[in-house]
């Protein structure tokens, strides 16, 4: 981000599609894989996501000026993880069958490596919208890359979207789509894909 | 009393620290404060659900049916370790002349001991003391994708039927023993924590309910009923056969 006066349309395509957390920083794998294999679950950690990278830019770019350096990433976490908590209270009120089937994964949110890199890189040095702009955008970015790894996954390794059965019985489920290697393989594939056809020609500029 | 820069540099980002540790916790707390008893009621709703599941009941979505059953259906004991025992009884008689409600069987709390930290469930236990109706595991920190597997419904409704000592084997081995059941791949820890919370649950059961049936006569009767009934009867539990067939 060495743009002075980042625009608005610019930071949401950026965190969308040019520089996308998963494809292009490579940054949340770890939550890619885990919790890809059910399309459901991907979409309330995704919506988690989405709502944590909003509001904690929004908070960090807010305070950017009083936070002294050396404890910016203490600061930082603290923030987050309130996010993620306060989020985590709300589905357990409102959507408790959710809330179980995630389990863990919604703490895990505060360690996704997105959310701190996006207000290190971006909300310390930019206003609080655009900063919040900027964490929506990167969380929908994350958000369409996990939702495409769980369409696949699900779809081939249980025969279903949705939890509903769309393969006919015919279909013989590939039970390693559910286990972890099943993430490596779809992501790794849906990245060369991506980066190989579609980013090559960006690649090359740089 | 004069600070250097570099000292007041130092003092600020101490206290910057901690005034907004301060604020981040007040803020946690009104929103925990603010949604605390709706928490706590789908908790219990939940909990109850997970409870007729580990009795093999039909589980109302509706709130005002469940608190029926529960009223109805369900009387809540203790046993001498302070763990909560339920009799669930049939909803109607089967028998007009004595207006009798059968007992179906016990649900017993169970607590073990997971990877990584405690598991807690329902465990169905039918009439005769002796075998499994269901598990439904309402409380566990496993590993998401392995451990956590247990709270899936078909880890829970393969103990029907099932009694103890158990035993487990590896996932989908389906075995028709009575003390073998499907382990999951790669969560060994976890399986022998609910294995070892179902044999003590199954060990205990006979005396725990000879201990409640002890205060109650009318559970003490249905017992005594239970018994004389099933001697001359194939069909153990009142349940029906359908439901009896193994895994």
């Amino acid at each position: 981000m060495t743009l002075a006066k980042p625009r608005m349309g610019r930071v949401i395509f950026d965190g969308l599609f040019a520089n996308n957390p998963v494809f292009v920083q490579v940054l949340g794998i770890c939550s890619t894989l885990a919790v890809t294999n059910v399309f459901e679950n991907t979409l309330v950690m995704c919506i988690g996501l989405v709502f944590t990278t909003g509001l904690s830019n929004f908070s960090v770019s807010l305070l950017r000026s009083l936070i002294p350096g050396r404890i910016r990433m203490i600061v930082e976490t603290l923030v987050i993880a309130s996010w993620v908590i306060v989020f985590d209270i709300i589905i357990k009120a409102t959507l408790p069958e959710i809330s179980k089937a995630l389990g863990a994964y919604v703490g895990l949110i505060i360690t996704n490596c997105i959310v701190m890199g996006r207000a290190e890189a971006f909300a310390l040095a930019n206003k609080p919208l655009i900063s919040m702009a900027d964490g929506i955008a990167n969380g929908l970015g994350y958000t369409w890359v996990l939702l495409a790894v769980a369409f696949v996954r699900e779809l081939l390794g249980s025969g279903s979207i949705f939890g509903v059965r769309v393969l006919g019985e015919w279909w013989t489920n590939w039970n390693i789509m559910v286990m972890a290697p099943g993430g490596f393989f779809v992501l790794a594939i849906l990245i060369w894909i991506v980066r190989g056809r579609m980013l090559r020609s960006k690649e090359g500029v740089r | 009393m004069k600070f250097s820069s570099k000292r007041r540099e130092r003092i600020f980002t101490v206290f910057f620290m901690f005034a907004i540790s301060v604020f981040c916790i007040s803020i946690l707390t009104g929103v925990y404060l603010a949604s605390r008893d709706r928490i706590r009621v789908n908790q219990t709703l939940a909990s109850k659900r997970a409870l007729l599941a580990a009795a093999r009941m039909p589980v109302p979505d509706d709130q005002r049916t469940l608190d029926a059953i529960f009223s109805n259906q369900v009387k809540a004991y203790t046993n001498a370790g302070g763990r909560a025992i339920y009799s669930i009884r049939q909803g109607a008689s089967s028998d007009p002349s004595s207006g009798r409600r059968q007992l179906l069987g016990f649900v017993f709390e169970g607590r073990g001991q997971g990877l990584w930290g405690g598991i807690r469930a329902w465990v169905g236990v039918r009439a005769d003391r002796k075998h499994l109706m269901s598990l439904a595991i309402t409380e566990h920190s496993e590993t998401p994708g392995l451990g956590a597997r247990i709270d899936e419904p078909w880890f829970g409704k393969q103990f029907s039927g099932k009694t103890g000592p158990l035993t487990a084997r590896p996932e989908k081995t389906a075995s028709s023993l009575a003390t073998e059941f499907d382990g999951i791949t790669g969560a060994t820890a976890t399986i022998d924590g609910v294995r070892s919370m179902l044999n003590t649950v199954l060990s205990n059961a006979p005396g725990d309910i000879a201990a409640i049936a002890r205060t109650d006569a009318d559970l003490s009767n249905a017992v005594f009923l239970y018994d004389a009934h099933s001697a001359t009867n194939k069909n153990p539990g009142g349940i029906p056969r359908k439901e009896e067939a193994g895994p």
